[in-house]
């Protein structure tokens, strides 16, 4: 039981580490959006 | 309007994702690394796809650009559970392959959670926002699991020269990724060059895979630099 509830514990500490992450590189925040999957260009987004 | 770069680059892509695949057939390590197989397989028909409805429908059409982002996030996924799959490697003499996956459960179900609260307050299309917001968020969370990955490599003396060379691969692909995203935040009137970059970055993944599934043999080994005391 120990050994799952550290790996929820470790799900959720990579998750708010991520998301922390996130917030940092994106400090002066209009959230741009990068793709890196595949190939081909990214079309102008509406929002 | 796309220059040559833009097609040159597309087609460079989609070359060395099938090279990929190619190698992995030739090297017999298709069913080894069946997750990173899969992935770049469905990556090389995303950017086929991805090239057919822009050429029916043009770059600026609302049905690229759905395409784009649901592929996106669809192939994000899928890079994720490849990324668990070198967990599963790394981790397979300490018999800790369920709760990696649970793990790897909470975490994708969390992730997906965060991204509904961040665009909930959205009026209109709320499912394409949620779609790519998930999307980035993956990629985080990604670089993230590729560092937690490389501390267990050093820490269990993790030997074998190819998972070294695909967890290092990744750990490039992924800094790119967060680098591009913090450039793109900090001078938003360099889109286009950086728009360049991220094509370089998605050429750079099957590139080094393709490599490291080519070159380095399954058997090879990487033993950690020794310092010798020399006697005096």
């Amino acid at each position: 039981m120990s050994r799952k509830l550290n790996s929820v514990l470790l799900a959720v500490l990579v998750l708010t580490a991520a998301m922390g992450l996130k917030t940092i590189v994106a400090a002066h925040s209009n959230t741009p959006v990068v793709v890196a999957n595949a190939g081909g260009p990214m079309p102008p987004t509406p929002w | 309007m796309l220059g040559p770069v833009d097609y040159v680059l597309w087609f460079l892509t989609a070359i060395l994702e099938a090279g990929v695949v190619v190698c992995a057939l030739k090297r017999h390590s298709f069913r080894r690394y069946l997750a990173l197989n899969i992935y770049m397989l469905g990556s090389l028909v995303v950017t086929i796809l991805r090239f057919w409805v822009f050429s029916h429908f043009g770059l600026s059409s609302p049905q690229y650009l759905y395409f784009y982002f649901y592929s996106d996030a669809l192939l994000t996924v899928g890079l994720y559970f490849a990324l668990i799959t070198l967990y599963s490697f790394v981790l397979s003499e300490l018999q800790t392959g369920r709760y990696v996956r649970l793990a790897a459960i909470v975490l994708l179900a969390g992730t997906a959670f965060f991204s509904y609260q961040v665009i909930q307050q959205s009026s209109d299309r709320m499912l394409t926002r949620f779609v790519v917001e998930m999307s980035q968020n993956l990629y985080f969370v990604g670089l993230v699991l590729t560092y937690l990955l490389w501390g267990a490599i050093l820490k269990l003396r993790e030997t074998r020269a190819q998972i070294i060379q695909l967890v290092l691969s990744l750990g490039l692909y992924f800094s790119a990724f967060a680098a591009t995203y913090a450039l793109r935040n900090l001078y938003p009137s360099l889109h286009l060059t950086l728009g360049f970059l991220s094509q370089l970055i998605a050429l750079s993944l099957p590139l080094a895979w393709a490599y490291t599934i080519w070159r380095i043999p399954v058997e090879a080994r990487l033993a950690p630099s020794r310092l010798t005391a020399v006697s005096r």
